[in-house]
């Protein structure tokens, strides 16, 4: 390679690319980004964003993200087929076995026979199957919307296969498995403590003792305090032991404090002291969470760190095709449609799992295979946190809606031998009511005003008139403050055939195909997904547990288990179902269980690291097996998933990633 | 106040850029039929529906009231821009638009038949709550325009379409519920206490004086 543009090439500017930007212009590199999304940042980018949320009736993550067809990020409502008429619509669905997926996949309900022990709670439609969880393509990516939690991973996640060997044949026949990171919890420890000062992490070593986790150093800032109701359910949970069918043993169980990326202390990291605006997801009104804005802008400041926005990457080129030859750059295409070629020692994919694998997938290499890809396994093992959600009416106010969006949650059970038959969990306590699974606060006014859903003539039938007055404000005020949820983030085995996949075939600008292509072009992945037995068996443990845990709250619980059909209404599961209680509101029950899953945004497992080039796509120092100056960062790299939240192991990689280039740039 | 709340009214029309054109149209025409004795009258039925006064609650604030008719006379006026509108936010969010088939009954002009109904009840004198179940929820219509009035000063939203970002903070289920709108900062750590017991429910500190959409007493 001669004079390459660069030191270094990044193609994505959110936390990973972020972080190694400010790393290694710190040090003196050249070193230049490429984003797909829209810049600038700054206060007046904060505040338009700030704006849409507050218009948008839709609370979700992308919610205060404006539309960019020409980077289109995905939505994850229903897909659909007409996509020409849908600019936002972005991820293609089909299932595992290739087929497309259908237009209203049901969250609905299916006979859970598989082991007659545990309660057949959550089973996710088989239909069901498309992906959940979206990401952001813009400055400082998706730590815009993420909540700000911040946990190490337990020493057994690295060492899922050796210490439990859970395997299965799925119904199609394809064996899934476990398998072992090819690091230690030791080997990551100091990066670790690195990225938790580097990115500030409010915490105490106390309050994160557990499951064998250690640590050299004490977090920097003290803990956030927990919300008004963390304490009824930590006082509910004294003395709670969870007993585990497929290994017959108890758990003692307790509420943890949750370490988070949110200042408890004013200045640190030049941000403000959180102030509760009870919208960490999708956005912080005063960046009191980080985000990696933060990091961007810090890199930029050093002086030797450009970046280009409205630059899509779409492929890697590699001149030669000999085993390990290296990526000399990268092609991106601008908002025009023009292509350019831009040239770097060492080439970084610092995107979201989703990306890195679409730019591989989409840059030929030898032999019909495409960069990095030897090993067949870039875009294979898409995983997430399927998440189950558990909602309750407590029986005195919890005083939702206030405070950052979760402060505490259960870990213990992040870990054990119940880990050989199925996935470990986490159990997340919202602070945001019934916003999640319900969409309260907003519809509980028309709830109790139209007695529950019913239309001005049905009314008129009945011959009632809807609440409204005094009535309807005491109603909502005793019902809204009584709200709670619990979700729950469960562990997947890696599927092979979960995955990503391009569209075949060139896109034609004449007959131009917005199904398979993007504006620009450019292909749209195909998501293949679906929940294995490992994660149903683990979603049903967190509905026993979680009903266990109101049960001590609630004096006459009455439990309600519902999915939404595929119209989008709630449809109640009479047969698992207890018999309603008239004098209670919300149909007579105050436990509720919704059937199915939601998507966690914790997107994973697309290029996985490991020692076997056969089986993996880069080494533990993130460096692909196939060319020796292109890194992969992100969870992509995850070879198994635990449960908890990615973003602090994410930033540990980043970090050490920023020193094994510097290092390699040294001897280069 | 009422001019004051004419000026408000024009304000929102004019600051309401990301509203597609149709829809800003719309609001501007809305915005234009609003005269204050309609709206003194919108604000009478509002404060029945809503049970004012109630405790904290002396009454309803006008200006907000004027932009909540506004939009809700937009909404009738050009339902079309709206639901436009509302397919690009839902789409941006990553949704479909939920069906609402109770509002297909609502025409043009219930808005009008509604306040004319609600002054006559006023008009006739005796029980009103009496008159208001059978002449006012005892008519589809009239019956779903007045829940789509208390639903406004509820969440600020007709239809799941939110109204204007200046009114965000100001709907009323956040009062009723001692919480705060979403995305309004307060002060560290108030959420770990009773916001019922006074002086641990945190300040405003973002400017936005206001959380209610009524005036304490």
């Amino acid at each position: 390679m001669s004079n390459p543009d660069y030191d270094v090439v990044l193609v994505g500017a959110g936390v990973c690319g972020s972080l190694l930007a400010w790393k290694l212009g710190s040090k003196g590199y050249k070193v230049l980004i490429l984003e797909a999304g829209k810049g600038p940042n700054g206060l007046k980018q904060r505040h338009e964003f700030l704006n849409h949320f507050k218009e948008n009736p839709i609370k979700s993550p992308n919610s205060p993200y404006p539309l960019n067809p020409k980077a289109p990020q995905p939505a994850v409502g229903h897909p659909d087929p007409e996509i020409k008429t849908n600019p936002w619509a972005y991820y293609v669905y089909q299932q595992p076995d290739g087929t497309p997926s259908p237009n209203n996949p049901a969250m609905g309900p299916i006979p859970n026979k598989e082991d007659g022990i545990v309660s057949p709670a959550l089973q996710p439609d088989a239909q069901g199957s498309w992906f959940q969880s979206s990401y952001n393509r813009l400055n400082g990516g998706t730590t815009w919307h993420w909540l700000g939690t911040s946990f190490r991973f337990n020493p057994n996640d690295f060492r899922l296969w050796s210490k439990y060997q859970p395997q299965f044949t799925e119904q199609d026949g394809t064996q899934i498995r476990g398998y072992d990171w090819p690091l230690s919890y030791d080997d990551l420890e100091p990066w670790y403590t690195l990225a938790e000062h580097t990115v500030g992490i409010a915490a105490s070593a106390k309050g994160q003792d557990y499951l064998g986790i250690w640590r050299s150093a004490p977090y920097p800032m003290p803990e956030i305090p927990p919300s008004y109701s963390d304490q009824q359910f930590s006082d509910a949970m004294q003395g709670m032991e969870y007993y585990d069918p497929w290994v017959k043993k108890s758990y003692k169980v307790q509420v943890s404090p949750t370490p988070q990326a949110r200042n408890s202390t004013p200045g640190y990291g030049g941000r403000p002291q959180c102030k509760g605006s009870s919208s960490c997801i999708p956005i912080c009104p005063i960046q009191a969470k980080y985000d990696a804005t933060q990091h961007l802008e810090l890199a930029l400041k050093t002086g030797n760190v450009t970046i280009q926005n409205e630059a899509t990457v779409h492929r890697v080129l590699v001149d030669s095709e000999a085993q390990g030859a290296p990526a000399t750059g990268v092609i991106y295409r601008d908002y025009d449609g023009k292509d350019h070629t831009v040239s770097g020692r060492i080439i970084a994919l610092t995107s979201h799992a989703v990306e890195n694998a679409k730019v591989l997938l989409n840059s030929p290499w030898k032999n019909g295979t495409t960069v990095a890809n030897s090993s067949d396994q870039v875009g294979r093992n898409l995983a997430d946190h399927p998440v189950s959600l558990i909602y309750a009416l407590h029986d005195e106010p919890v005083y939702p809606y206030r405070g950052p969006l979760s402060t505490s949650g259960v870990e213990v059970l992040k870990d054990g031998e119940f880990r050989k038959y199925r996935g470990c969990f986490r159990m997340e306590l919202g602070n945001d009511g019934w916003l999640w699974p319900t969409y309260g606060p907003y519809n509980t006014p028309t709830d109790v005003m139209t007695h529950y859903g019913k239309n001005a003539q049905q009314l008129i039938d009945e011959k009632k008139v809807p609440v409204y007055g005094k009535e309807l404000a005491d109603q909502v005020t005793d019902l809204v403050s009584r709200q709670s949820r619990i979700g729950c983030l469960t562990e997947q085995l890696p599927h092979p055939d979960y995955r990503v996949t391009l569209p075949s075939g060139a896109f034609d600008p004449k007959k131009p195909d917005y199904n398979q292509f993007d504006q620009l072009g450019l292909p749209r992945p195909i998501l293949s997904y679906g929940i294995n037995e490992y994660a149903k068996r683990s979603l049903n443990a967190t509905v026993d547990i979680s009903v266990q845990l109101y049960k001590r709250l609630i004096k006459k619980p009455r439990v309600q288990y519902n999915y939404i059909d595929a119209s989008g209404n709630t449809v109640i599961d009479t047969a698992r179902s207890d018999a309603p209680d008239d004098t209670q509101p919300y149909g007579g029950y105050n436990i509720y269980v919704r059937e199915g899953w939601a998507g966690a945004g914790h997107l994973m497992g697309t290029h996985r690291m490991g020692d076997d080039p056969k089986t993996s796509v880069t080494d533990k120092y993130q460096r692909c097996h196939d060319h020796n100056n292109l890194f992969l960062l992100g969870s992509g790299l995850w070879p198994s998933y635990t449960a908890s939240n990615p973003t602090l192991t994410i930033m540990a990689l980043a970090l050490w990633a920023g020193e094994t280039i510097d290092e390699q740039l040294k001897v280069t | 106040m009422q001019r004051r709340a004419f000026l408000k009214i024009a304000a929102w029309s004019g600051a309401a850029g990301s509203l597609t054109a149709p829809a800003l149209a719309a609001a501007k025409a809305a915005a234009k039929v609003v005269d204050p004795a309609r709206l003194d009258n919108f604000m009478g039925l509002s404060s029945f529906l809503l049970g004012i006064p109630l405790p904290g609650i002396k009454r309803l604030d006008p200006t907000l009231g004027a932009l909540f008719l506004a939009q809700l006379d937009g909404y009738l006026a050009n339902p079309t821009a709206f639901a436009n509108y509302n397919q690009e936010k839902w789409g941006t969010a990553g949704f479909d638009i939920p069906a609402q088939p109770d509002w297909l009954c609502i025409s043009p002009s219930t808005m009008n038949k509604l306040l004319t109904q609600w002054q006559a009840i006023k008009t006739a004198g005796g029980d009103i709550k009496i008159a208001v179940d059978s002449q006012i929820f005892g008519v589809v219509d009239l019956s779903t325009m007045a829940q789509k009035i208390i639903a406004i000063w509820y969440t600020g939203l007709i239809n799941n379409i939110p109204g204007p970002a200046i009114a965000y903070s100001k709907p009323w289920v956040w009062e009723v519920s001692h919480a705060h709108p979403e995305a309004v900062p307060r002060s560290f750590g108030y959420w770990q206490y009773d916001p019922t017991h006074e002086g641990t429910s945190g300040d405003l500190s973002d400017g936005d004086n206001s959380t209610s959409q009524g005036e304490k007493s």
